[in-house]
């Protein structure tokens, strides 16, 4: 199953919420979406839902239109944000009310249900409200649900975002197992681009509702194809040299060495981020972030230089890629 | 620090010292009295008020509280205030009905100090009924009101004398599609029920309470006339509705021109003579019904003012009655607001008879007019009559059932009245 | 702790426990104008009376039929009215505006208003029955559907109350729950009955308890509306126990009724809540 998006457009009072929007989630792949709080990501997410319409543009699942299929029926395993749990019901209820509402035979909600409880390992928790479980338990439940719709597409909107630093790591891995084995294209909302490379194959970058650039963490990394892209991807930011030329040249701190001879600077601020520092030196091209091993001292004198085929060349106008 | 607060004592010990010496030397300050009436009193007395306040100025000061439109209300706020004990008025205007309940709580101080024999006589025979209480004067009366049957001089050349010939000529003026109805009055279950019921009642031959306290309401004239007010209805002489009608629904309907008769009080008459009335100059007013060899009566309704127990001031607030209840004070009212006077003397006042034709009607009303029954406990018996009476004019109950049960529920709380009472 | 709690504890033992117990003592007594207003205990005998009257067992009957007709019929509509507020809607905040309006209007002026809007045969309603060719119902002045004039009466006053209280609890519904819903499959109407409702229950039971305490005790509304008749058809506790005092000042007898509709109150909050307990349980 592909999931894909046709020059797809949303305008809400005037203003351009997502625009001209095309791609295409293949089987068993993991889109994420990446970009700034309004970007247009999880708008982008609620038009492949269908709880909102496009104002122009067309979804598809393989060769059918879906566009104007409601929600209820596109067959969408949605997990959102907030996990969306119903507060009143138990974690069973939470997960048979939507087979319910389907009317699938008492019998087959039940083994269903049962089913995806053993494979969360939530069956000690069937019968809890949500308010007495723990984030990661919620997200499972959330999850569940999502998985008994038996979906074409999976939704997932910042998934990890109520739960805490340690946990995240520790469910990533997890939760892709979970859902790529079904083999349905997977779109995955988030800020984070640190989970986002942790969890897509694929990462779309989204500013102010137009795609900027989609490919994999790797090519996002080496070949940002916009300053935005490039600033947005990889940590600690990149350096934006101040060279007063016609065009943007830019350097990631992990690309500078110590060199002899080179650009004299001047330490203002150390950061120690375990095997690896990072320093701020101030030089004639302005603030320049540095990420030296960590057990190299401060000389004396620090002097930069790096190697010209790792700079990013921007066009001063446009912000895209020249070099 | 301590200067400051050494000012502060100063000048609190000179404020009081100069508001004694203020207060030894304001004797001469006038006595404050305060009178509590039902807001249409409160505005037609101003005038009144404010001339006596200018005559005794420096001696007497009047004010008047102006309570709700509504007379029980004004009733409720006065038992409120007098049960605390300490009630900040001096002279209560009171309905006929509340003078007994309230002379028997000893809220009201009889008045045998200012009123003699001399004084009773000026007052029209009519309404000398009703301001005492066991023997003793506890009211003086303002405006006395009586119930009038009130008929269309443009559609009959006499009024009906009899219940009978109310029903015929009714039905009449009915068929030849001159009226919608009859006859309204007032058939709510409320204390104007009561008050219909009683002419009616007697008109037969019966009565309520009768001198030697017995109740008489199951006799055959009660029912009798408890069947000529269903027959009212049911003979579709009244319109159904009149079972909530109240005197202001009576009102709307005669002025209209949709009825032949109405049953109200004096007010009534000044309204129908406003420009806004359909059947101006078209009214007459005379006597209620009254089957044959009986004499017509009006339930007497007046207002009069009483003297609280607890007031300190009880010669000035006399003063004040007596100013707002003279001869020309009494004139003035009627004049400006139609107000049917207490002096017998103003019912012959040149005056007075040229402004208002129907002032010999009001004599004649008058002098058949007929208290309610004079006990403290009057509201729970009109309360039972009026229950019972509701029931049958909605076809709930049998007349007759409806008055047997009237009669013994009566005698009940008269009954465990006198038992407590021992 | 206890500091905390005296001021409110103060409160409620002068406001309601005192006059509580005032009440019970007077409701042993004899007191009345008969009684020149002075206590005499009276051992149970207003309690006997009580037990005996007649209408205070009709007036019962009566004030219990008005609350729960009142009441059912205001949650369901302003179930319906706070639903419709809640969807967004081009001058949706002048109708909330002027949904509240019933609310803040003093009871005498719109019972008044319903008094004339129900008058036969000038009133709007019967001018409107006669222009359609129906015979008049005269609703005032028939004692077996009187009663239903002021349940509209109270209906139409007290239902934007109620609606207010629910639009509250709607918004505290987070929408998630219904797009996620609506992902699983679910209808607007499933929605309705599976999460709205049960999540607004809390919601529904302050406003039932609220508003059963408020009908249970009616006064104003009646007393202008129909002053407890045709043939004392309307006439509520609260309109009893106010004769009692205020017209017969028998205030031993009075309080008695006070008390004893005070004790069906408790009984049927109690009932009300037993009822409402079960129906959860039923629910899935």
């Amino acid at each position: 199953m592909t999931l894909i998006l046709k020059n797809l457009n949303r305008i809400i009072n005037n203003q351009w919420i997502i625009r001209d929007l095309s791609f295409e989630v293949l089987n068993g792949e993991c889109l994420a979406l990446l970009g700034p709080s309004g970007c247009g990501k999880s708008s982008t997410l609620r038009l492949i839902a269908g709880l909102d319409k496009p104002t122009g543009g067309s979804i598809y699942i393989d060769q059918l239109d879906i566009t104007s299929i409601s929600a209820s029926d596109r067959k969408i395993g949605m997990v959102f944000q907030s996990y969306a749990l119903y507060p009143h019901l138990s974690v069973l209820k939470n997960l048979t009310l939507g087979l319910k509402a389907r009317k699938l035979p008492d019998s087959e909600q039940k083994n269903k249900v049962w089913s995806v409880l053993s494979i969360m390992q939530l069956e000690d928790f069937a019968e809890r409200k949500p308010s007495e479980l723990s984030g990661g338990q919620r997200q499972r439940v959330a999850l569940a649900r999502a998985l008994l719709r038996e979906p074409n597409v999976y939704l997932l909107d910042e998934p990890m975002s109520n739960l805490d630093a340690q946990l995240r790591e520790e469910l990533r891995p997890e939760l892709r197992r979970l859902i790529l084995s079904g083999g349905q294209p997977v779109v995955y909302v988030t800020h984070d681009q640190e989970e986002a490379m942790a969890m897509a194959s694929r990462i779309a970058v989204l500013n102010n509702g137009s795609l900027e650039q989609i490919g994999t963490p790797k090519e996002l990394y080496s070949k940002p194809l916009s300053l935005f892209v490039a600033k947005f991807i990889g940590r600690p930011q990149i350096n934006i040299l101040n060279n007063q030329s016609n065009e943007i040249v830019a350097i990631r701190p992990e690309d500078i060495n110590l060199q002899e001879g080179g650009i004299n600077c001047k330490l203002v601020h150390q950061e120690w981020l375990g095997k690896n520092q990072l320093w701020q030196l101030q030089s004639d091209y302005g603030l320049i972030r540095m990420l030296n091993e960590s057990d190299i001292d401060v000389p004396e004198n620090i002097t930069i230089g790096w190697q010209s085929t790792k700079e990013h060349h921007f066009s001063l106008k446009t912000g895209k890629r020249i070099n | 620090m301590i200067i400051k607060k050494l000012k502060l004592i100063i000048i609190f010990t000179l404020l009081c010292f100069s508001s004694i010496v203020i207060g030894l030397t304001d004797t001469n300050k006038p006595i404050e009295i305060n009178a509590l009436m039902p807001a249409p009193f409160a505005d037609s007395t101003e005038r009144l008020v404010e001339q006596f306040n200018q005559e005794n100025k420096g001696k007497i000061h009047l004010t008047v509280t102006r309570g709700p439109r509504e007379t029980e209300s004004v009733s409720d706020m006065a038992i409120s205030s007098m049960i605390l004990g300490n009630s900040p008025i001096d002279i209560l205007l009171i309905d006929v009905t509340w003078l007994p309940k309230y002379a028997a709580t000893g809220w009201i101080s009889p008045l045998d100090e200012w009123v003699n024999d001399e004084d009773i006589k000026s007052i029209i025979s009519g309404a000398r009924q009703g301001n005492s209480y066991k023997n003793r004067e506890f009211r003086w009366p303002l405006v006395a009101d009586i119930g009038l049957l009130y008929w269309r001089k443009d559609l009959m050349q006499e009024p009906p004398k009899t219940p009978d010939a109310l029903i015929k000529i009714s039905k009449k003026l009915q068929n030849e599609g001159l009226v919608k109805y009859g006859y309204v009055w007032q058939g709510r279950q409320y204390e104007g029920l009561s008050c219909v019921y009683l002419e009616v009642l007697k008109g037969f031959g019966g009565d309520w309470l009768d001198n030697s306290n017995q109740f008489r309401l199951d006799e055959k004239s009660s029912i009798k006339a408890t069947n000529w007010l269903r027959e009212l209805i049911t003979s579709e002489v009244s319109p159904k509705a009149v079972t909530n009608f109240s005197e202001p629904e009576a009102l709307q309907i005669f002025e209209t021109g949709d009825s032949a008769f109405m049953r109200n009080w004096p007010y009534a008459w000044a309204e129908l003579q406003k420009p806004t009335s359909s059947v101006k100059d078209k009214v007459g007013v005379t006597t209620m019904v009254a089957d044959t060899n009986q004499t017509p009566t009006a339930t007497l309704g007046s207002w009069g003012f009483s003297i609280l127990k607890n007031s300190n001031n009880k010669d000035a607030a006399w003063k004040a009655i007596s100013y707002l209840t003279s001869e020309q004070a009494q004139k003035e009212l009627f004049l400006k607001y139609g107000y049917t006077p207490t002096k017998a003397k103003l019912f012959n006042d040149i005056e007075m008879l040229e402004m208002s034709p129907i002032l010999p009607e009001l004599e004649k009303a008058l002098q058949i007019s007929e208290p309610r029954p004079k006990t403290p406990i009057y509201a729970q018996l009109s309360d039972v009559l009026q229950r019972e009476l509701s029931a049958v004019l909605t076809g709930q109950k049998d007349p007759q059932k409806a008055m047997i049960s009237a009669q013994v529920s009566s005698e009940n709380i008269l009954k465990s009245a006198g038992e407590l009472r021992s | 702790m206890i500091f905390l709690f005296a001021p409110a504890a103060l409160f409620l033992i002068l406001v309601f426990v005192l006059p509580l117990i005032r009440y019970c003592w007077i409701s042993v007594h004899a007191l009345s104008v008969i009684t020149n207003l002075e206590m005499i205990p009276n051992y149970g005998a207003n309690w006997i009376r009580l037990y005996n009257d007649q209408r205070f067992w009709q007036d019962s009957f009566q004030t219990i039929r008005f609350t729960v007709t009142s009441v059912s019929l205001e949650i369901l509509f302003a179930i319906a009215i706070a639903l419709l507020l809640d969807q967004r809607w081009r001058g949706r905040g002048v109708v909330r505006a002027l949904t509240i309006l019933p609310w803040a209007l003093p009871t005498t002026v719109m019972a008044l208003g319903w008094r004339w809007i129900f008058n036969t045969p000038h009133g709007p309603i019967e001018q409107i029955i006669s222009l359609l060719g129906f015979e008049s119902i005269n609703i005032l002045s028939n004692p077996n559907i009187a009663w239903i004039a002021t349940v509209i009466g109270d209906v139409w006053k007290t239902t934007p109350f109620i609606a207010l209280i629910l639009l509250a609890g709607l918004q505290s519904i987070p929408n998630d729950l219904y797009e996620a819903f609506r992902l699983e499959g679910g209808s607007s109407r499933q929605a309705l009955f599976n999460i709205t409702i049960p999540l607004l229950k809390q919601y529904l039971l302050i406003g039932i308890l609220f508003r059963t305490a408020q009908a249970f005790g009616v006064f104003d509304l009646i007393q202008i509306m129909t002053g407890g008749g045709p043939a004392s058809s309307t006439e509520s506790l609260a309109l009893y126990a106010y004769l009692n005092a205020m017209r017969f000042l028998d205030f031993g007898y009075s309080a008695t009724i006070m008390l004893g509709s005070f004790i069906l109150l408790v009984f049927s909050c109690l009932l009300a809540w037993l009822i409402f307990n079960q129906i959860k349980k039923i629910q899935l």
